[in-house]
């Protein structure tokens, strides 16, 4: 049920998307108002969450220690997993965002010949990275569709990707590596049991929805033609705040589009979130400079309090006549 | 908000992001490729087209790719069009014969939409200076 209701989502959309503009011809609807608002939607949403997250205190330093802290100058420190200063955080966010190195240091335990036993298990990490860097040369790729020239970092993405020069048209390099990624990360959480215990139907969406936009996309691509002519009018046309309706581009496309639609519609309602969320994060973005600076609560307000010289200062007679010793006589 | 100096260059840094296409888009709207799907040969009498114009418009990667195979692979040198005529399966003894500005019967849509192929690198075409 967890992955049948996801999947039933991402059918019916793309039949809404195939229907709408091959029955109802609905191109406008599907073409131009649909993206507007989900791109829309996309970007107030991430603002909004962001801010959100920015408004929430972090009382406490709470960075992970990894490796030897900042110590006596002759003990190595390790700067990366362990920064003292700004220099450090960058660096290790730099790492974080583009290598995924916590994602690397994920370990796997097992009970071997009664004794726990650590392994390192690096799938995950090799998955999520290959996903990842895919995803962002298939966005560089599809850069060109706004830009008339094509820009030419953008063409020469596009010849690296197409580098093996395999078929007509050319065989992009990440449509295969994508497409294998996101099977494993979907697979991943069918079969094996612990990881598909925690699973939630959110978490196959995301993975299913952006298989279905590899998918219909390299469809699109390699299997039924799409007047690309008209797709990059359409796409111009929407970026420049001057829409048109493009007549006899195939309804794959529609499909493509309406479910890239939904997925940044649908980017700040989800864990798909981390992309903002991972600058977020304080046990990367912060120091370790506990012991050097003094970090005050941020929630810390001023308290009224009353001291014990004021306490005396209330009582001070009544405590001499009952003998009680005082610090000041009056 | 807490540290808003760093979380507002964040949003800074993504709106730049978002808008990119938006940026590179600027001042294109309905900008169209220039093509010329206009006949320039002397003979008008000999003109006959392979396919219907929007067919061609749509399919003719197919049926180019198709011609390949069938030359190629299976030795066969004429087309069957639909309406029965037979024509050599060859780029530049048909299309290219009365289209003959290359530049602007082929690349121009091309280059628009970003459609890179390798056929020309050792293929000539019947423009003089397509030959190199």
């Amino acid at each position: 049920m967890k992955i049948i209701a996801p999947l039933l989502i991402i059918a019916a959309l793309a039949a809404i998307a195939y229907f709408g503009v091959e029955v109802l011809h609905l191109q406008l609807l599907f073409g131009v108002v649909f993206p507007y608002v989900c791109f829309a939607m996309f970007v107030i949403g991430f603002i909004y969450r962001i801010v959100l997250w920015g408004r929430s205190a972090v009382p406490f330093r709470i960075p992970t220690t990894s490796g030897q802290e900042k110590s006596l100058p002759w003990i190595k420190q390790n700067k990366l997993d362990n920064p003292s200063s700004k220099s450090g955080v960058f660096g290790r966010m730099l790492l974080e965002v583009l290598t995924f190195r916590s994602l690397f240091r994920n370990t796997k335990v097992e009970k071997r010949k009664d004794q726990i036993s650590f392994g390192s298990a690096k799938w995950l990490w090799l998955g999520a990275l290959a996903f990842h860097w895919s995803l962002l040369i298939v966005l560089i790729r599809h850069l060109g569709l706004f830009m008339d020239p094509i820009a030419p970092f953008v063409q020469m993405v596009q010849f690296g990707d197409g580098f093996l020069q395999i078929g007509m048209p050319v065989f992009f390099i990440t449509d295969f590596v994508i497409v294998c990624a996101l099977t494993y990360l979907f697979l991943r959480r069918v079969v094996v049991p612990k990881v598909k215990y925690i699973s939630l139907p959110a978490d196959y969406l995301a993975v299913m929805l952006l298989l279905a936009i590899v998918l219909s996309g390299i469809l699109m691509r390699y299997g039924f033609k799409v007047d690309m002519v008209a797709v990059k009018q359409l796409a111009l046309g929407l970026a420049s705040f001057q829409p048109q309706v493009v007549d006899g581009i195939g309804s794959i496309f529609y499909v493509h589009l309406f479910l890239v639609s939904f997925l940044f519609a649908y980017f700040p309602l989800s864990k798909l979130m981390h992309a903002g969320g991972i600058f977020f994060s304080p046990t990367r973005n912060m120091a370790n400079n506990n012991r050097a600076i003094r970090h005050i609560n941020p929630w810390n307000y001023p308290v009224k309090v009353h001291s014990y010289e004021e306490y005396e200062d209330d009582f001070r007679e009544k405590m001499k006549k009952a003998g009680i010793p005082v610090d000041r006589s009056e | 908000m807490y540290k808003s100096g760093r979380v507002l260059a964040f949003i800074a840094v993504f709106l730049l992001l978002v808008s990119f296409p938006f940026l590179a888009a600027f001042g294109n709207a309905g900008s169209d490729p220039v093509y010329d799907l206009s006949v320039q040969t002397s003979d008008a009498t000999k003109v006959k087209c392979v396919e219907s114009t929007d067919y061609m418009k749509s399919s003719h990667m197919k049926l180019l790719q198709q011609w390949r195979d069938d030359v190629v692979r299976n030795g066969q040198n004429d087309f069957i069009s639909s309406n029965g005529q037979a024509i050599p399966m060859s780029l530049d003894d048909t299309c290219l014969n009365c289209h003959t500005d290359k530049e602007a019967f082929c690349d121009s849509c091309h280059s628009y939409s970003g459609v890179t192929m390798d056929c020309w690198d050792c293929h000539g075409t019947n423009s003089p200076d397509a030959k190199k």
